[in-house]
C-alpha cells in the first residue's frame, strides 16, 4: 500500500500520474476505512492519495442565487450552514437523517458524491435540486449532473485522474415539500426507501426516490401524471402517518412499507423506467 | 510530505493534551494506533467498522469513529479519548458523573463511547430536547440497556454542565 500527501492539485495529477494499480484520493476515509476493514478493497497495490490539504476544494460560498460547496467540506458544516436557509430545508433534513454526527463529522461531500451509495440519505434531494457537479482534471473543469456521475451502486463515472472539486447546488423553491427516509435507530441502517417531492409555481412538482437497484432517480412520469393530485395524496398519507403514530403505530415502519409497495405498484405498470 | 510515496508514516500526534510519536501504516485506524501503540484501552472496538460507536473519541471537540478514522486524520488535530475527560480536580467528568447516576451502564462496554458522543452533542446543544439526544447518539449500539436511562443520563449531563457554567459566571 503507498500513500500521498499532495499540496496543490498539480502536485495531485502529478501523483495519480506516477501511481500504478489501484489509486484512490482519500478525503474524510469513512467510506475508504470502513471497506478496507470489510475488505471489499484489498490493501495489496492500493495507492491512497490523501487530498485534505488541498485548499481548492475547502470553499463554501454563495454565488448567483448557487450554493457552491467545495468537495472536501465536512457534511456536518455543511448542515450548520445550511439551517434555517430558504431553498434548502429539504436538504438540511435528509442530512440531518444521514448516517450519524459521527460519520457526519469525518464524511465530506464530495466522498459522499463519489461513493454513489445506493441508499445515500442526500442523493434524491439533490436530484431535486437539479444539483452540479464540478470536476476537475489536468485538462480543466466540467460539469455533469447527478445521473451522469452516478454509474451504478458504489461506483462513479469519474476517469482516473478527474477529481469533484465541487457540487454545484441550486435553491429549490418550494412551497410544500417532504422528505421521507428515517429509521429509528441507525448505526449502520441505511433507509430502506427514500423519496424526497417539493412543489412550487416556478419549479412545478419534483419527485426523486433512492435506493433503488441503480441508485436514486427522479420519478418523472410520476411527475407528469401525478402534478397536482400527488400534493395532497402524499398529504393525506402523511396526516394519517401521524394518526397512526399518536396510537403507537412507529411512523417510519408505516412510512416504509407503505411507499415501498405504492412504488412497486407503480412500477409494475411500467411507469418508472 | 507531498508527492513522495511512503508505505510507513510517522505520525505526531496530541492525545489527551500530551504529544506523541508512533509509526503505523497509511491504513491504522485511530482506534489502533490509541490501543496498540499508546495503551489508551479505554477506548474500545466492538465491529472495527463503523457501526457500533464504541470506539467514538473527539476529533477537535467533534465526535468521530476511531476505528474508521486514519490515524494520520489526527495530526494537527487534538484527540481527546475517555482517559482525557477527568482532571486531577474532577476524576469523573459531569457527563461521566451522569451515566452513574443516571444507572445508565450495564456491561459498560459502549460507555466510553457514549460519553465521549454525549460530550460532543452537548457542545453543540447545551439544551437538546428528547429528540436531539436520539439524534446526537445514533451512532452508538448498546446491547444491555435499553437506552432509556442513557437518553436520561443526557439530560442530566445537561443540567449539570449548564448549572455549573452558572456558577462560574455568577
Ligand atoms: C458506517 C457508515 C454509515 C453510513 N451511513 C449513511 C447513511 O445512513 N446515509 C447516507 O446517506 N450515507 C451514509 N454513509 C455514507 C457516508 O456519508 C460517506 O461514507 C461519507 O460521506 C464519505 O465521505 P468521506 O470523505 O469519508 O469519503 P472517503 O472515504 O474519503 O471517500 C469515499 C470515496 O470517494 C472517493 N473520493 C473522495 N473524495 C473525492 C473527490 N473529491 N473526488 C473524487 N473522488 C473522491 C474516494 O476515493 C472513495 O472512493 C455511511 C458511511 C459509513 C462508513
Ligand atoms: S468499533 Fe468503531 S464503530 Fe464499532
Ligand atoms: S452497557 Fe453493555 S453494551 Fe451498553
Amino acid at each position: 500500500m503507498n500513500y500521498f500527501k499532495p499540496e496543490s492539485l498539480d502536485e495531485y495529477f502529478n501523483c495519480i500520474e506516477k501511481s500504478e494499480g489501484f489509486v484512490r484520493p482519500l478525503a474524510g476515509g469513512a467510506d475508504i476505512m470502513h471497506r478496507l476493514k470489510k475488505k471489499f478493497l484489498k490493501k495489496d497495490g492500493l495507492t491512497l492519495i490523501d487530498i485534505n490539504v488541498l485548499s481548492d476544494l475547502k470553499e463554501l460560498e454563495e454565488r448567483d442565487g448557487e450554493l457552491r460547496i467545495g468537495a472536501l467540506t465536512k457534511l456536518s458544516r455543511l448542515q450548520e450552514f445550511l439551517a434555517g436557509k430558504a431553498g434548502y430545508n429539504l436538504l438540511h433534513t435528509a442530512l440531518g437523517s444521514s448516517a450519524c454526527s459521527q460519520i457526519r463529522h469525518q464524511g465530506t461531500v464530495g466522498g459522499h458524491l463519489a461513493g454513489c451509495l445506493p441508499g445515500s440519505h442526500l442523493f434524491p434531494v439533490l436530484l431535486l435540486h437539479e444539483a452540479r457537479i464540478e470536476i476537475v482534471s489536468p485538462g480543466g473543469m466540467r460539469e455533469v449532473d447527478l445521473d451522469t456521475l452516478q454509474k451504478q451502486p458504489y461506483h462513479n463515472n469519474l476517469k482516473k485522474n478527474e477529481l469533484i472539486s465541487a457540487l454545484i447546488l441550486p435553491a429549490l423553491p418550494a412551497k410544500k415539500s417532504y422528505y421521507w427516509g428515517e429509521g429509528e435507530r441507525k448505526g449502520f441502517c441505511f433507509a430502506p426507501f427514500v423519496l424526497g417531492w417539493s412543489f412550487s409555481e416556478e419549479a412545478g412538482l419534483r419527485i426523486a426516490g433512492g435506493n433503488l437497484p441503480r441508485g436514486a432517480v427522479r420519478f418523472r412520469v410520476l411527475e407528469e401524471k401525478l402534478a397536482g393530485s400527488f400534493v395532497p395524496l402524499i398529504d393525506c398519507l402523511k396526516e394519517e402517518f401521524h394518526f397512526q403514530e399518536k396510537q403507537g403505530n412507529p411512523l417510519s415502519e408505516y412510512q416504509k412499507t407503505l411507499l415501498y409497495r405504492f412504488m412497486k405498484v407503480i412500477k409494475d405498470k411500467g411507469e418508472i423506467k | 510530505m507531498s508527492t513522495a510515496s511512503v508505505n510507513i508514516l510517522t505520525l505526531n500526534l496530541k492525545i489527551n493534551g500530551r504529544d506523541y510519536c508512533v509509526s503505523c501504516s497509511p491504513d491504522a485506524s485511530l482506534s489502533s494506533v490509541l490501543r496498540d501503540n499508546i495503551g489508551l484501552s479505554g477506548t474500545k472496538e466492538g465491529c472495527g467498522s463503523g457501526e457500533c460507536g464504541c470506539c467514538t473519541v473527539l476529533l477537535d471537540s467533534k465526535s468521530v469513529k476511531s476505528c474508521i478514522t486514519p490515524a494520520f486524520r489526527a495530526e494537527g488535530a487534538e484527540v481527546i479519548t475517555i482517559e482525557g475527560l477527568s482532571s486531577p480536580v474532577h476524576p469523573l467528568h459531569p457527563v461521566q458523573e451522569a451515566f452513574v447516576e443516571a444507572g445508565a451502564i450495564q456491561c459498560g462496554f459502549c460507555t466510553p463511547g457514549f460519553v465521549l458522543s454525549a460530550y460532543s452533542l452537548l457542545k453543540e446543544i447545551p439544551n437538546p430536547d428528547e429528540q436531539d439526544i436520539k439524534n446526537g447518539l445514533s451512532g452508538n449500539i448498546c446491547r444491555c440497556t435499553g437506552y432509556e436511562t442513557i437518553f436520561k443520563a443526557v439530560q442530566l449531563a445537561a443540567e449539570k454542565l449548564n448549572s455549573s457554567e452558572r456558577e462560574a459566571r455568577e
